[in-house]
This record gives structure tokens, C-alpha cells and sequence, in this order.
């Protein structure tokens, strides 16, 4: 059965309220934009450690799934010429010999990156491929934009096997729009008639998608559960829905109030949380939009009961209060030193990591086939029995407990405080990091961690990802 | 083959230790080489070899690369000149090889120098700088100095079960030294209440708990011991010299690490003592120089060498043991706490200070009687260390 066999999503830990975004720029609270609160990416994260992230949760660990494809899904790729998906696919120590492609272009790339990887599964030259769609969109500061939107990030295993859904059909229309674009040198998102892009755009597109699926399907809107379907914001979902006919199928939260428009990783984030749900037998259809649409009818198969069985972590988490808009200012880069008091340019050889990328984006140390000992980073010669050339590559486990910690003010770095880790990961190895999104107050010695991939540095216009350790409960 | 007795200190010199904006890096090694020239009696013309020790050229990149910066200063044209770069260590390690030099019988009279100018620059670019751009790019990537050793510091904490207010001993003994010392930094003594109202650095550590960063040189003249006293009637003599770097850089990444004592030292003591035949160092050191770049490093290091057993540095800085008027005092001069830290400059400040107190002439410091002194000088995070024993 060709279909969805895992998934998983990830949503940063800071929460911005609308509130605090409107105080700053003194606009009143309440409705329809100054309620709830949106996901804010740390200043360590970027779309691809957030896709890298649920990658690995959709993977599981130690020795997780082992796709044969992995297609990254953006229109906040960091690069535009290094490719995320090759990264992604180094963290998650996926082998060389295997797709990547990065989707681009379009809010509905999420989908489209979907509907290709089951296109190669079903044409045979892939068993399975994970899907993994982030988005870290900007909004001029100020803009209306920019308190509707969240960070946030979700990946989808397909592939040959006991898929959870299977996806009885799909439609797509492309179509020229101008709704909302970035043009490449540009860092913000534009838009111009709003209400043309709601009504003639949004609405009437997805209207045209929805009822193109149910036709190809030869469905009747009666006999679906559930549409999830993203939206830019509340009044554009609610008229959609009215405007379908059928709102009660709307009812799918679009995460607007918690997390906020997540882009390119909506549609594949609010399925998720669909089919967390869900029962065996449900047909979901999941609207994505964007130049066109993308509609797919998803029937969900007996599987999803024995998945939900499988301890899992909250998709969407708690979140945690951002304290202020200027920290989102400062988190995004929005905000820089303007004589660079604080910035450093740390060593960089990308021949150096190169050569390392195994060990530091895979996580190996070495074992010693004599002694046993466990060692990060690798070593030819152990220490503990002296003996030459006599390691083996031992892949590192991401969850540990922390042996001892400092917290540094003195480092140069966005935040006030910067926590060093020293970590021991079950199965051996000891790893000496920062730590990531932990309260410094609640640190202790002996503390459960696990390991994140993040943003290190960025020098020689070049992002180093290296890994952080967390707090495991978040 | 051991080095006991195998070399003499004639003669030490260092510049005041501080902020010397007006002086360049070469200013402060002419300073103190000079100053050891006159306590040696020599003149410059007898030396006929020297050490360099300067462990980041800070200025720049360009002065302490080379012995040639020596040669510079000093118009030292005609001796061969070596630099030397251990981390923290530099000045007690350029010490030990020219020691080396000088007992195996090639060189009869040799120069050592340590000096290192940190104030060229922001005190955030001189040290903090150098961790944050150097370095492996993403290995252990954010620390600073503070930021490493208030790992042990947690860590200790955890297990004794002690807090700041024992750091804040270490802290208030060695400013009260260093207000007796013309030469430090800092010459004032603090209170508890200034210890804890000062802005925390690297918790657990705080401002008090750390060194400053600081410009300065010092510098020995050593020689045979056959001819020491055509020079000078007190000689010092070497009784042991330590070095031992058991864990490297790796010290974090180690799984053996416990963060609550550094091998480093302990191997170092071991030789240093086996040379000079200290069985208890307690007992028989009168006065000793420890690394205390931070307070804790000075904590744990009363334990490394033997002066308390191991979880109990709480009681003998509380007992008052390494004060002044204790039984083992640490840290006469203020130690890097009250004196600063010029890096490479460091080890050879200690050895002057233990000569000073071993030919009694530590003026308001000097301790009664000392006849055998300790200097222990740490670099990295425990990386390297010295230890070295000298006795009159």
C-alpha cells in the first residue's frame, strides 16, 4: 500500500502575542487581527533546522527509518544555492545514494513536494521518501503580515508499506496570481489589493481545487470528515468556508490563534494534527494554495489506530512566551549592531567541514574495537588503550544527561546569556555544547537532554550546523 | 637523571602588573628583563641564550610570534632566542626549557622572559575574542574562559554541596594579599557584600571570581649553580620541575572528566614532588603560587596537589590555611586575582614572587622562614600544567 507511513511536526518554542506585536506599533488589540499569538523561530534556527527537526521526529531514533528520498519544501530556503535537503539529509545520516531535491516557489510547494515524492514511489524509483516543508516567512516590521504568520515545520514519510492514509486522488491547477510574492533580493513578502487576493485568489482558487478533487474522486462533500485547509488569516478561512457550502467540514483548527500562517509547512502541519484524530475509514482533503492550488483526498486505513498506540511527543507543543516584539526583531536579524560590538567572525574552514561532515552533521564519534571506549570527536590513537587505527565509526545517540553546565554572559551573541553543556549520551560519547531554547534557571546536573541541530555561526556567508542540546521534555 | 639542584635562579624582575597603556610590548619586556639583569648582576652582553614566552601575540598578530621580538626589545642580536606557547602555562614552561638548556650543560647562563600585552586591544577582544574566533568552528563553540571553569564550578558545587560563599573566601584572601603588593593590579581588599553585589560573568562565577586582563612582563636569569654565586650570594635553586598534559583539549569531550579536580596538575605535582622528595606537601612547602584565574581553579587546586584531601578545599581556605599567616599561604602576591594575568608573563611573576619570599625580602608578604616554595601554573582547561618547586 503506497501512502503515508509516519509523520511528525515541528513548531519553535516562542509564542508572540498579537498583543505585543500591536503595542509596539500601537495598534489596538482584539479582533479580527490582534488576538492570539503567533511561533517564533529562535535566532539559531532557520527553515531548515525546523525541517530538520521534524525530520528526525518523523524518523524516530536511534536507528530510525531509513527513506530513500528526502525533498525539502520552502520559500525561506536559507540558501539559494546549497541545497537544504542535502543538510537535512546529513543530520538525519540518510546515505549518499539517495534523492534530494528542494521545493520552492510557491506556498504550495509543501504539497507539490508531496504529490512528487508518492509520483516516485509509484513510478518505482523510490521506496520511500520523506517530505519535510518549513517556513520561516518575513513581513515588512509593522506590517499586518507579520503578526498573522508563524515559524513551523512538518515532515511526511511516504512510501511502499503500512500507510496510515492513502491518497485516492489529487488535483492541481497552476495559475498565474499576484497574491502575495518576495522577489529574491528582497527579504519581506509583498502584497497589494487584499481583498482581490482573498476574494479572486484564496477563495475562488481553492473553491475550484476543492470541487476539482471531489469530481476527480467522484465524491461527495457529504462522505469527507474533514478539509484542512491553511489560511492566511481568520476572515479569508471563515469566508472560504461559507463560500464552499459545507463549513462545517471547516472546522480542522488552521492553528491561527497558536501558531499562526505557517506557509509552505501549513498544509502539511494542520494534516498532522488532522489525522492525530483521526479514524480508519475518514476521507481528510487537504487544500494547499498558492500560484494555483493543490487538492488531495486522503483516506485514512485501519494503521492509524496501531500508530497512535506509539508513545509520541505533542505535535504542536506549549510554546513558551516570547517576552517582547523586540526579541522577535532581535531573533529574526531584524535588529544588528551596528558596529558590530557583539559579532564575531569565528574561525571557519569549509574544508575543515567538509572532511568532518560525517562526524559532525551525521553525529559519529569513534569506538574502540580493543577497549570499547566511546570518544567525540574522533581520535586515531585511544587514549585509554594506546592502540593505533583501532576505532570503528560509532553513531552517537541524540538524547543524554547533563554532566555539567555554565551559563556565559561574557560570549558574544544575541542573547544576553549563552548555557555550555557538557553531555553524556546514552550509548557513550560525551559531547560539549551550548544549550538550545532552555530556561538557564532550570538547568540542573543529571538533567535529561537531547540533541537539536541549529545554526552555530554564520562566517564566511556561510551557516555552520552543528548540534545543541534541549531540555527533553520541550 | 633529575634537575634537582641542577640549576639557580640569580635573578627575577618584572614590570607593575596592569592597564599600561602607555607602554608597548616590547617596553614591558625591557622592563623586566633589565630589572632580572640587575638583581642577577649580569649584564645583558653574559647571556648567551633565551626563552621567549607569549602564548597569543595579541597586538595585532605580529609581536610575540618569534623569539625575534626578544632579540628586538633587548637589541639581543647575538644569542639564539626560542618562543614558547602553552596556553596559561607559557611562562613557567619557557622557564622549564630553558632550564633544560642550561642543565645539560650547554648554555651556562640563559635569559627566560614572559610578557604579554593584552590591553592593545579591547579586554573583550584580548581573551573573549580569541575563544569566540578561533577554535574549532563548531566544536565546544561558545565558551569563554569563565564559561570553562564554571563547569567545574557546578559541577564541585553539586557534589560538596558548597556555594559561592566559598569562592568569595578565595577571593577576599587574595585581594587582602595583593593590597600588600606594590606590583598587582589590584591593591585593595573587598568585602563579602562587594563579592556578592558584583555582576555575575559565568554563573556560578561572577566578577570576583575572575581574573583581569591585564598587561605585563617578568623575567629570570638562570645560570649553573657552580657559578651562581659569582653572581649573586642567594641563589634559588630548581628541586623539581612538572609538566603534564594528560587530557589535552579534549578535557569536555573526555567521558573519564569529573570536573572536580584536573589531572593535569595532579601528574605534574607527582613529578615536581618525586624530583624534589616532597612526600607531604603540607607540610613541606612554606609558601606556594597557584593558577587562580578563577577562584574555583584555586579551590579544587589545593586538592590536585595534596595540600587537602580531595572535597575539602572548603574547610582549608575556611580554616584559614592558605592565608598569610597560615600554616601553606597561597597566593602572597595577590595571585592572578589581585595581580592580573598577562598570559605568557604569569609563570614567571610566580617564580619571582617565590624567589622574593625564599630570599626573604617580600617585604609586608613575606612569610617566616620559607626555605622551599611552589609554583603551579595551569593552561586550557587543565590542558597543561606546571608545577614547580624551588627551594633556597
Amino acid at each position: 500500500m503506497i501512502g503515508i507511513l509516519d509523520y511528525a511536526a515541528y513548531v519553535p518554542i516562542h509564542r508572540l502575542t498579537r498583543a505585543e506585536i500591536g503595542r509596539a506599533w500601537g495598534r489596538p488589540s482584539g479582533p479580527p487581527h490582534g488576538d492570539g499569538q503567533r511561533a517564533v523561530a529562535n535566532f539559531d534556527e532557520d527553515s531548515l533546522t525546523l525541517a530538520a527537526e521534524a525530520s528526525l521526529r518523523c524518523l524516530g531514533q536511534p536507528e530510525g527509518q531509513r527513506p530513500d528520498g528526502l525533498y525539502f519544501a520552502s520559500t525561506t530556503a536559507p540558501d539559494h544555492e546549497r541545497q537544504a535537503a542535502t543538510v537535512i539529509a546529513a543530520a538525519a545520516d540518510l546515505p549518499r545514494e539517495i534523492r534530494t531535491a528542494d521545493f520552492a516557489g510557491s506556498l504550495r510547494a509543501g504539497t507539490s513536494a508531496l504529490l512528487a515524492a508518492l509520483d516516485a514511489v509509484k513510478g518505482g524509483p523510490a521506496w520511500s521518501i520523506l517530505v519535510a516543508a518549513a517556513d520561516c516567512r518575513l513581513a515588512e516590521p509593522g506590517q499586518m503580515a507579520e503578526a498573522l504568520m508563524g515559524d513551523g515545520a512538518a515532515a511526511f514519510l511516504v512510501g511502499e508499506g503500512e500507510a496510515l492514509a492513502t491518497v485516492e486522488a489529487a488535483y492541481s491547477i497552476a495559475e498565474e496570481f499576484p497574491g502575495t510574492w518576495r522577489q529574491s533580493r528582497n527579504l519581506y513578502i509583498q502584497s497589494d489589493d487584499e481583498k482581490f487576493a482573498s476574494t479572486y485568489g484564496y477563495q475562488r482558487i481553492s473553491l475550484e481545487a476543492m470541487r476539482g478533487v471531489l469530481d476527480k474522486a467522484k465524491v461527495s462533500p457529504e462522505q469527507v470528515s474533514k478539509v484542512v485547509c491553511p489560511a492566511p488569516d481568520l476572515p479569508s478561512y471563515t469566508a472560504l468556508a461559507k463560500a464552499s457550502g459545507i463549513p462545517l467540514l471547516f472546522l480542522q483548527d488552521p492553528l491561527l490563534f497558536s501558531v499562526g500562517f505557517t506557509g509552505v509547512a501549513a498544509p502539511l502541519l494542520l494534516l498532522a494534527t488532522c489525522l492525530e484524530k483521526a479514524e480508519p475509514g475518514q476521507l481528510i482533503m487537504v487544500l494547499s494554495y498558492g500560484c494555483g492550488a493543490d487538492a488531495l483526498l486522503l483516506s485514512v486505513t485501519d494503521n492509524i489506530e496501531a500508530h497512535r498506540l506509539r508513545a509520541r511527543r505533542s505535535l504542536i507543543g506549549h510554546g513558551r512566551p516570547l517576552p517582547s516584539y523586540q526579541t522577535y526583531l532581535k531573533y529574526r536579524g531584524l535588529v544588528k549592531s551596528q558596529h558590530s560590538v557583539w559579532e564575531v567572525e569565528p574561525f571557519s574552514s569549509l574544508t575543515m567541514m567538509w572532511r568532518e561532515r560525517k562526524q559532525n552533521l551525521g553525529l559519529y564519534g569513534v569506538k574502540c574495537t580493543k577497549c570499547g571506549a566511546v570518544f567525540f570527536p574522533a581520535r586515531r590513537v585511544c587514549p585509554r588503550c594506546e592502540t593505533k587505527d583501532a576505532f570503528e565509526p560509532h553513531k552517537l545517540s541524540r538524547r543524554g544527561r547533563l554532566v555539567t553546565f555554565s551559563k556565559d554572559r561574557l560570549y558574544p551573541g544575541p542573547e544576553p546569556l549563552t548555557a555550555m553543556a557538557v553531555v553524556d549520551l546514552d550509548g557513550g560519547g560525551r559531547l560539549f555544547t551550548q544549550m538550545a531554547d532552555s530556561d538557564p534557571e532550570t538547568l540542573r546536573v543529571g538533567m535529561e537532554v537531547e540533541l537539536t541541530l541549529r545554526i552555530f555561526h554564520e562566517s564566511k556567508g556561510y551557516a555552520h550546523y552543528f548540534w545543541k542540546a534541549k531540555p527533553s521534555h520541550l | 637523571m633529575t634537575i634537582r639542584d641542577k640549576v639557580a635562579i640569580i635573578g627575577v624582575g618584572a614590570t607593575p602588573f596592569g592597564e599600561h597603556f602607555e607602554r608597548g610590548y616590547p617596553d614591558l619586556i625591557v622592563e623586566a628583563a633589565y630589572e632580572a639583569f640587575e638583581d642577577a648582576n649580569v649584564s645583558p652582553s653574559q647571556i648567551q641564550a633565551a626563552w621567549l614566552g607569549t602564548c597569543f601575540p595579541d597586538s595585532g598578530g605580529y609581536q610575540g610570534n618569534a623569539g625575534a621580538s626578544l632579540a628586538d626589545a633587548l637589541s639581543l642580536y647575538h644569542v639564539p632566542i626560542s618562543r614558547v606557547a602553552n596556553y596559561c602555562a607559557t611562562g613557567t614552561d619557557a622557564f622549564r626549557n630553558a632550564c633544560f638548556a642550561v642543565a645539560s650543560g650547554i648554555y651556562d647562563i640563559v635569559l627566560v622572559v614572559g610578557a604579554e600585552k593584552m590591553r592593545d586591544v579591547t579586554a573583550r577582544e584580548s581573551l573573549v575574542g580569541q575563544l569566540a574566533e578561533t577554535g574549532h568552528p563548531v566544536h565546544g563553540k561558545g565558551v569563554t574562559a569563565p564559561g570553562m571553569f564554571a563547569l567545574f564550578a557546578t559541577r564541585y558545587f553539586e557534589l560538596f554541596g558548597i556555594g559561592r560563599e566559598t569562592l568569595a573566601k578565595v577571593a577576599m584572601k587574595n585581594h587582602r594579599h595583593g593590597s600588600l603588593n606594590p606590583k598587582a593590579h589590584f591593591q585593595k581588599e573587598i568585602t563579602l557584600e562587594q563579592y556578592f553585589k558584583a555582576p555575575m560573568v559565568a554563573d556560578p562565577l561572577g566578577l570576583y571570581d575572575c581574573c583581569p586582563q591585564t598587561d605585563g612582563a617578568a623575567a629570570a636569569v638562570i645560570c649553573r649553580p657552580d657559578l651562581a654565586s659569582t653572581f649573586n650570594t642567594e641563589p634559588i635553586l630548581v628541586k623539581g620541575l612538572g609538566l603534564a598534559n594528560p587530557v589535552g583539549d579534549e578535557l569536555a569531550f573526555d567521558p573519564e572528566s569529573d570536573f572536580i579536580s584536573f589531572r593535569a596538575t595532579k601528574d605534574a605535582a607527582r613529578q615536581a614532588y618525586e624530583q624534589a622528595g616532597i612526600r607531604d606537601p603540607l607540610k613541606e612547602i612554606d609558601v606556594a603560587e597557584l593558577h587562580d584565574c578563577f577562584t574555583i581553579t584555586e579551590l579544587v587546586t589545593y586538592e590536585d596537589l595534596g595540600f587537602c584531601p580531595t572535597g575539602e578545599g572548603r574547610q582549608f581556605i575556611e580554616k584559614g590555611v592558605s592565608s598569610l599567616e597560615g600554616e601553606l599561604p597561597v597566593n602572597t602576591s595577590g595571585g592572578l586575582k589581585s595581580c592580573g594575568h598577562p598570559i605568557g608573563a604569569t609563570g614567571l611573576r610566580m617564580i619571582g614572587e617565590i624567589t622574593d619570599q625564599l630570599r626573604g625580602r617580600a617585604g609586608k608578604r613575606q612569610v617566616k622562614g620559607a626555605t622551599r616554595g611552589l609554583v603551579h601554573n595551569l593552561g586550557g582547561l587543565g590542558a597543561v600544567t606546571s608545577v614547580i618547586v624551588l627551594g633556597s
